[in-house]
């Protein structure tokens, strides 16, 4: 019985791993996107104190 | 007068993104933009850039799920009633860890990104700090090597984009003897406002590196092109950038008027470039520089 529920339990969590990692693809940012938050808030901080 | 000093300016890495110049220290998680190999707050050697922070971040996160899933699979093999059912266990949990593996590596290059973002967005604070720490350390070195507070700046200015650290830098540039070999730029250095210093180092530039005049460095001094003519030297100033943009058609193109106004001061061998360029392109219309140019030739160059 134990083995059945590790199985199951096993199918449902690289079930859910692999949509998750497939679903969040689209979400991943371009290196552009990286460069462009950190340029703003690197310089909005120091306007900020200007 | 002349208190320039001749200096050597060691080369300037160029990335493709800006971040790649961030690097965070493994063991404080300070950030720093400069090449130092040491961390400046903790002292040990353990300074990364934040894309291989990430990806760090990401290997472990995915290597910690492929460990639970082992671990499901062995409790359901030591829990097996007899060796067909652990046999029918192990097998479907080494499948499914091949499975997980496998949309992980495929995965791996879009996670990177988000780990990176998630690293930037977290550590906002201390990414400020160390860029105020970086800029307090080029400050603390212009008594002794202002070279080395030049060069500590430049780093500086990949990421932060002011006028302030543009102007810092221009009036280290000036007081730089500037040669053809220096690792030297325009461009990211232009100001919003109108500056001397600017101008001078753009004059020194059309004079030693005439290829990094471009468009909008001749917009810059087209713009304040009254205050740059009230200074000393200005009128050199404009005259080398208007031989510096005769190098390429497209600029005189652009620019016809202002290379009419300074084509009569223009040394010999600009001024011939310019002649060339519109002689081999008669059908052109270039406004009164041709005339102009013609007229110059006629009085200055034909003679004797």
């Amino acid at each position: 019985m134990v083995t059945y529920v590790c199985l199951g339990v096993l199918i449902l969590f690289v079930s859910l791993n692999s949509l998750s990692y497939i679903s969040n693809r689209k979400k991943s940012p371009s290196f552009e996107e990286i460069d462009e938050q950190l340029i703003s808030i690197v310089n909005g901080e120091a306007k900020r104190h200007e | 007068m002349n208190k320039k000093k001749p200096v050597t300016i060691r080369p300037f890495l160029q990335t493709k993104y800006s971040y790649e110049k961030l690097r965070i220290c493994n063991h404080c998680k300070s950030f720093t933009v400069l090449w130092e190999d040491q961390c400046a707050s903790c002292g040990k050697d353990a300074l990364m850039p934040i894309h291989t922070k990430a990806k760090i971040k990401a290997k472990r996160s995915m290597r910690n799920e492929l460990l639970a899933a082992l671990l499901f699979t062995l409790v359901g093999v030591w829990f097996g009633r007899d060796p067909m059912q652990m046999t029918l266990c192990a097998i479907v949990g080494i499948l499914l860890i091949l499975l997980l593996w496998n949309v992980q590596r495929r995965m791996l290059p879009y996670v990177i990104p988000q780990e990176m973002e998630s690293l930037i967005e977290d550590e906002e604070a201390r990414i400020i700090e160390g860029i105020k720490h970086n800029r307090q350390t080029a400050i603390s070195h212009l008594q002794n090597n202002e070279v080395m507070t030049y060069e500590m700046l430049r780093e500086i200015s990949t990421l932060v984009h002011n006028d302030r650290i543009r102007l810092q830098q221009v009036v280290l540039l000036q007081t730089f003897i500037l040669r053809k070999d220096m690792d030297l730029v325009i461009e990211p250095l232009l100001l919003k406002d109108f500056d001397t210093d600017l101008a001078a180092y753009i004059g020194e530039i059309s004079k030693v590196q005439r290829d990094l005049i471009k468009n909008q460095t001749i917009r810059y001094i087209l713009t304040y092109e009254a205050q740059i003519l009230e200074m000393e030297h200005g009128r050199d100033i404009m005259t080398g950038v208007a031989g510096a943009a005769v190098r390429m058609k497209k600029y005189v193109d652009s620019y016809p008027e202002f290379i009419r106004r300074y084509a009569r001061y223009l040394p010999k061998d600009r001024f011939m470039r310019l002649y060339q360029l519109i002689r081999q392109h008669p059908e052109q219309s270039w406004g009164h520089l041709a005339e102009e140019v013609s007229r110059i030739h006629s009085d200055k160059y034909t003679q004797g």
